[in-house]
């Protein structure tokens, strides 16, 4: 099922402006190819810049060199616009905080993506959540507010309101960062079944080796750099 | 799922945070329709008082001089069907017999049956005779009730000029004894009258006719009240005043034809110029009394000498050729060439007469025959025309009767008053000419005493008599439209008020969006582009701002009861004791709620905008945004820079300029200051790591807070400060020439005037002025027009302000006053005698205090300002110099000779200025009251009438300074809430605090450190920049700062703030601290 890559990274740095008047660069040749239904894993020391590199990614932040292909298409140049619509239709974000409305339900939650002006809200996508939700364990809490779910609960809801507009990339920022070891373990089948039943591309950021080594391949950041993990 | 849902949704969640927006919204909301409102009413209520001042009343014909007879309103009333009324109103000093209550300003309204008709309310007093009805005002004042008896004193009328040459003003005070049958409200027109007045008029209503008849003056009225519009009235005016409206009588001519003269003896002059215009133009003549008759050694004593163009007098006498008749030449033993001189008196000022002399050379020697033995060429002076000996005259002024000889008592029994010389009329009107009029009779050909009539009715218009035609429905309008705006004046103060709770709305607003940025990113993440999150979040806003801003119209509805109670009570210094009721129109109410609506959203936008920034991380506020403070450093400084420079180059002063600076200025400085605390805030820099930089380093973590707090302490306290020092202090020195009282003990005004000169010794061993006790005392005389109100007193924009007229020399030699500005080329030593300069435009200089000038005329110095003279010609006024703040607020002061020019019928001295060397103040003043009792003196000690007007700017102030104390308490709240979610936002850091070993006592200190220092920063920034801001205001002569006043407030400001401050921070250490450890 793979062949065409989804994602390309080529030779991509970013750099922040430091106050002091310098610039501190935080990615300085970034490459990466993920192909469609691939799962990768990106570990690296904290500060190293997984979540920079996820942003770039995910088209929430843009490059100061190198460029960035999306099945094939570069990302530079869109508007603000077609990014977002982009960040809509093609890719999922998970954060490794929920990032739950705290006012809306877990199924309105999980609609938000849909509630994007312009996008066709349709019953499908309501029905779609309440299948998804129910495929994740969570049919009976359709209603209930974040306060009261677990923290594994939470992550289910923010993995289901990634997968709502049938996105071909999911991307997540340390998922499991914040759960105790058996909601991780949960959660990072969770991600590879919906990869495996959807065909969903995996891009995880993650400090958990068990995770990693679940994906079918695994980078390292370091110095800027991606770099394949060694295995030892 | 809709988006609605979504904002319901937040809406919901949120609704603490959202419910203190909804709050700050609505205090801006109340103070922005609440000063709008404030403004509505007090504009309504002046409108509604014109209506109840006028009634129906749409214009007036205003007669000083030459009055009309009564019966003009009903000739009106039956040519236009309009109602109109005739009123004789008279200043007068009313007394309650057997007590000692009386008032000396009444206004003395004579009414008849008309008077109704053009009432507010179809009901209006009525007097019968023997009666009076007076206004309440008048009543309290007095404390008088029906079925009192009560005195009324008034000026007595003869219809001449009290200072016509040669007429006597013997008997001018004329009393009516009379009885209060009722009293009269507003809803009986109780506050008739014309002047655009907010005060309530002193009115006494008594029965016309019997005042008319009382004063001298029977069926004539000084009034006449119209229901029309000018434009219709004008013109039926002219076609309808007649001969007897300009009280000539007509007298049948021994020789055929008519003659025409004034019981004023001269013919207003108006009328001699209008029957000139006349197709068959009638003789013109002039007859005056010559002291003396010279040629060489003889001399002839008081002789009457006629100009006159008449046919039987030489056609070419010129100026110079004289023709006397055959008694005078054997008098004189004259011949014709021979020269001859004649003496007569003219009028200087204050009564006094002058003796003048001309020269002539006889031309011709004639008979005492036909015309030149004609009697009636002599006026009908008062005091001579009906005596019978000449030692019996009464003129009115010295006259030797010792001069006179048997001869002379021969020629007036025989001839009476015939003239014995003749001369040009050009040549006698250039000589005797005066204000009143230059013409003695005028003779009609016509045989026909219809054709005479018709002649003299047709030269008779409002204009030739003298009279003025006024709008004064329009005016009445104009002025209250015009009038102070207390909208804007109350937006202006409450500037700073509404800056305070807009931060406010914005520091509440980034609180509660604090607690929502992972949100922000997380719709971006899903694909909400940044102006999609931000619509959303302005619709969610939108739902907070607009309950807030309606919630703002009932505050505003609450505040505007509240402001016009005040202002009517504990603010009534401010507004005259102007009546003032509440009132509630749509359109300020919509406009406030649109406008609160408006500036609460654009105030929230701004940490809206900032929270959903670019990059998601920086929206997190994880990377703390690190401006170029080099540049911000460099904005703040420009700006205080541009701050300090305006202030600098304002000149010292209370006018607009200053008020421009100060909000201009004080604007600059507090937002220069503020950005200059922040980006030296944001560069805590290498400093070494202490408690102290430590609390500092805790401020720089969120900035926008820590600014919109200081930026709300330092507007209340700038508000606070500028106020302070604005205020009038009670002391200052009145004794002083050049302060605001001029060195003058006394302000005095009378109901009726005073016409002598009460400095000369004869005059003031008349008046009883030369006793020990007063006679050091000196008198500064002010001819009145009386007018609008022009001081801060009245709210209305004056149309017809008071004018006096004063001798320049009299101020000047006093160095009286102190000038605020003077127009270029006024000599800065005497800048009183600019009055009597010639101008080259012939405008008329005038000098008004600075204030006057700048608020209630609009005008600057060397500008223009219209008046009508009294036969209704505009005067061009130009003000040549302004007053500091002085006792002559509220009028404007002219030139005598301009101002008898201009009202030649307003006689005598209303206004007295008076200097008093000895010490006791309370002794003397009770001896003028009791001195010029009749004239109705109120006399006001200088000092007190100076912080009556003192005290309407105080008042100003107190307003400011209610209002500074809100915006302080919006300030304390913003601090009490930034407080508290900095406690809460660091219990963790507090709990590490103590986890790695620091005392509780050394957390609490750092966290008051820490607020306090911001909260003093505040101060600072807003105490320098009020002081800063107000020094043009100060650097003014006179005044004199409250700043102990103001030191004291601030210290209790500064205690009060710090106390709670740590409070505050004390509650710290009863929370819970390891719960926040394990939280994050
Ligand atoms: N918007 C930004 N402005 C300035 N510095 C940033 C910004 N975003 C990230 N950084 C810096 O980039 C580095 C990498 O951050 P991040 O990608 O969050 O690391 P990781 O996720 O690997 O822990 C950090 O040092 C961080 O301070
Ligand atoms: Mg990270």
């Amino acid at each position: 099922m793979t062949s065409s890559p989804l994602l390309e990274l080529d030779h991509v740095g970013r750099r922040f402006p430091l106050p002091s008047g310098g610039e501190l660069e935080v990615l300085r040749d970034a490459g990466l190819r993920l192909m469609t239904g691939e799962t990768v894993a990106v570990i690296g020391p904290s500060g190293s810049g997984k979540s920079t590199l996820l942003n770039l990614a995910g088209a929430l932040d843009l490059p100061t060199s190198g460029e960035i292909r999306f099945a094939g298409e570069p990302l530079a140049g869109r508007s603000e616009k077609e990014l977002a619509r982009f960040r809509n239709h093609e890719v999922g974000f998970i954060f490794q905080l929920h990032h739950l409305l705290p006012q809306c339900t877990a199924l309105e939650n999980v609609l938000v993506p849909t509630l994007v002006p312009g996008s066709s809200d349709s019953g499908s996508a309501r029905q779609r959540a309440i299948d998804l939700l129910q495929r994740v364990g969570l049919g009976e809490r359709l209603d209930a507010f974040p306060a009261v779910l677990s923290g594994g609960e939470r992550q289910r809801v923010a993995v289901v309101r990634a997968l709502i507009n049938r996105p071909r990339l999911l991307l997540a920022d340390e998922p499991t960062g914040a759960l105790d070891a058996t909601a991780a373990a949960a959660l990072g089948d969770l991600l590879l079944e919906l990869n495996r039943e959807l065909g969903t591309a995996l891009l995880v950021v993650t400090h958990s080796r068990e995770l990693a080594a679940r994906m079918r391949r695994s980078l390292t950041l370091r110095d800027g750099e991606l770099r394949p993990t060694d295995r030892r | 799922m809709k988006r609605s849902l979504l904002i319901r949704r937040s809406l919901r969640h949120y609704r603490r945070s959202h419910l203190a927006v909804l709050l700050a919204t609505a205090v801006a909301g109340t103070v922005l329709t609440g000063a709008l409102l404030v403004g509505g009413s007090v504009r309504r209520s002046l409108d509604q008082l014109v209506f109840l001042r006028l009634g129906q009343t749409r214009s007036a014909l205003v007669a000083t001089d030459l009055l009309p007879r009564a019966d003009l309103a009903t000739r009106l009333h039956h040519r236009l069907g309009a109602p109109a009324a005739a009123v004789l109103a008279m200043p007068g000093v009313l007394t309650v017999p057997g007590s000692d209550r009386r008032a000396g300003q009444v206004q003395v309204c004579g009414v008849d049956g008309d008077f109704p008709a053009l009432s507010p309310f179809g009901q209006a007093p009525q007097p019968a005779q023997g009666t009076a009805i007076l206004a309440t005002a008048l009543a309290h004042h007095l404390a008088a009730k029906v079925g009192d008896e009560i005195v009324l004193r008034l000026e007595r009328q003869s219809g001449m000029p009290k200072d016509t040459p040669l007429a006597q003003v013997k008997n001018a005070i004329v009393s009516l004894r009379l009885t209060v049958t009722a009293l009269a409200d507003d809803r009986e027109w109780s506050r008739f009258g014309l002047q655009s007045n907010h005060t309530a008029p002193m009115n006494a209503f008594v029965n016309r006719e019997e005042l008319a008849t009382a004063l001298g003056i029977p069926e004539r009225a000084n009034l006449i009240l119209m229901g029309s519009e000018l434009r219709d009235v004008a013109h039926e005016l002219s076609s309808l005043l007649n001969a007897a409206d300009a009280s000539l009588d007509l007298r049948e001519l021994p020789g055929g034809g008519w003659e025409a003269r004034s019981p004023r003896v001269f013919l207003a002059s108006g009328l001699g110029k209008e029957l000139s215009r006349r197709p068959r133009q009638p003789t013109g003549i002039l007859t005056y009394l010559a002291n003396r008759i010279e040629k060489g050694d003889h001399s002839t004593p008081y002789s009457f000498v006629t100009g006159t163009d008449a046919a039987w007098l030489p056609r070419d006498l010129g100026d110079d050729g004289i023709v006397i008749n055959q008694w005078l030449a054997d008098d004189l033993k004259a011949s014709v060439g021979d020269p001859i001189r004649l003496h007569y008196y003219v009028l200087g000022a204050q009564r006094s007469l002058q003796e003048a002399e001309a020269d002539f050379t006889v031309r011709q020697i004639v008979p005492l025959t036909g015309p030149y033995a004609d009697s009636s060429l002599m006026p009908d002076f008062p005091g001579i025309a009906g005596a019978a000996d000449c030692t019996d005259w009464d003129a009115g002024v010295d006259l030797d009767f010792g001069l006179v000889r048997p001869k002379d008592e021969a020629y007036w029994d025989t001839y009476h008053g015939t003239p014995k010389a003749f001369i040009s009329l050009a040549r006698a009107q250039q000589l005797w000419g005066n204000r009143f009029g230059d013409l003695t009779a005028v003779r009609f050909r016509e045989r026909d005493r219809a054709q005479v009539e018709e002649a003299l009715a047709a030269a008779v218009n409002p204009f030739s008599l003298g009279c003025t035609v006024l709008p004064v429905w329009e005016d009445g309008l104009t002025a209250s439209r015009k009038s102070v705006d207390f909208g804007g004046l109350f937006l202006s103060l409450s500037f700073f008020l509404i800056a305070a709770a807009l931060l406010l709305i914005a520091l509440l607003y980034s609180l509660g969006l604090d607690q929502r940025r992972e949100q922000l990113v997380t719709l971006r993440a899903v694909g909400w582009t940044v102006g999609q999150v931000r619509r959303l979040l302005l619709r969610e806003a939108f739902w907070v701002a607009l309950p807030g801003a309606l919630l703002g119209t009932l505050g505003g509805l609450a505040y505007n009861a509240l402001v016009i109670r005040a202002l009517t009570t504990v603010w009534s210094g401010s507004v005259g004791r102007a009546p003032l009721a509440a009132h509630v129109s749509w359109l300020p109410v919509l406009i406030g709620i649109l406008s609160s609506l408006v500036v609460a959203l654009l105030s929230l936008y701004v940490p809206l905008r900032r929270a959903t920034r670019n990059a998601p991380r920086e929206a997190l506020g994880l990377a703390a945004k690190r401006g170029h403070s080099r540049t911000r450093l460099l904005l703040g400084a420009l700006l205080v820079g541009c701050g300090l420079a305006l202030v600098l180059l304002t000149p010292a002063g209370r006018g607009k300029d200053a008020a421009a600076t100060f909000f201009g200025a004080g604007s600059l400085l507090l937002v220069g200051g503020l950005i200059v605390d922040a980006a030296r805030r944001r560069n805590p820099a290498a400093k070494a790591l202490t408690a102290a930089t430590l609390a500092q380093r805790g401020a720089s973590r969120s900035p926008a807070r820590s600014l919109a707090v200081e930026a709300i302490l330092a507007a209340a306290v700038f508000l606070t400060v500028a106020v302070g020092a604005n205020r009038h202090g009670s002391q200052f020195q009145a004794e002083a020439r050049n302060s605001g009282t001029g060195g003058f003990a006394f302000y005095g005004e009378t109901a009726v005037p005073v016409f002598e000169d009460l400095n000369q010794a004869e005059v003031r061993a008349r008046w009883g002025l030369d006793d020990p006790e007063l006679a050091r005392v000196r008198f500064v005389p002010f001819s009145l027009l009386p007018g609008d109100e022009a001081s801060c007193l009245n709210l209305n924009q004056p149309q017809r302000p008071r004018l006096l007229g004063v001798d320049p020399t009299t101020l000047d030699s006093r160095h009286a006053f102190r000038f605020a500005k003077l127009m270029p080329g006024v000599d800065p030593e005497h800048p009183w005698l600019a009055l009597d300069q010639e101008l080259p435009d012939h405008c008329i200089p005038a000098i008004a205090d600075d204030t006057v000038m700048t608020w209630a005329l609009h005008r600057g110095i060397g500008e223009r300002f219209t008046v009508l003279a009294e036969d209704g010609h505009p005067l061009r006024l130009r003000f040549v110099a302004s007053l500091a703040n002085s006792v002559l607020q509220g009028s404007l002061v002219i030139g005598r000779r301009d101002f008898q020019t201009a009202y030649p019928s307003v006689s005598g001295s209303r206004v007295l200025l008076v200097d008093n060397p000895t010490s006791d103040q309370q002794a003397v003043g009770d001896r003028l009251r009791a001195v010029f009792r009749n004239q109705g003196l109120e006399l006001t000690p200088c000092a007190e009438r100076l912080a009556q007007f003192a005290m309407v700017e105080n008042t100003y102030l107190a307003i400011f300074l209610a209002l500074g104390g809100l915006a302080l308490l919006l300030g304390g709240v913003g601090l009490g809430l930034v407080l508290v979610r900095n406690l809460l936002d660091r219990r963790a850091e507090f709990a590490l605090f103590r986890a790695v070993g620091f005392q509780s006592s050394a957390i609490v200190r750092m966290l008051f450190v820490e607020h306090a220092w911001l909260f003093l920063r505040g101060l600072m920034i807003g105490t320098l920049a009020g002081l800063a801001a107000v020094m043009p205001a100060l650097a003014t002569p006179g005044s004199d700062p409250a700043l102990g006043q103001l030191v004291a407030v601030l210290v209790a400001v500064v205690a009060n703030g710090l106390l709670w401050i740590w409070v505050a921070s004390r509650r710290v250490l009863r929370t819970p601290l390891v719960p926040a450890l394990r939280d994050e």
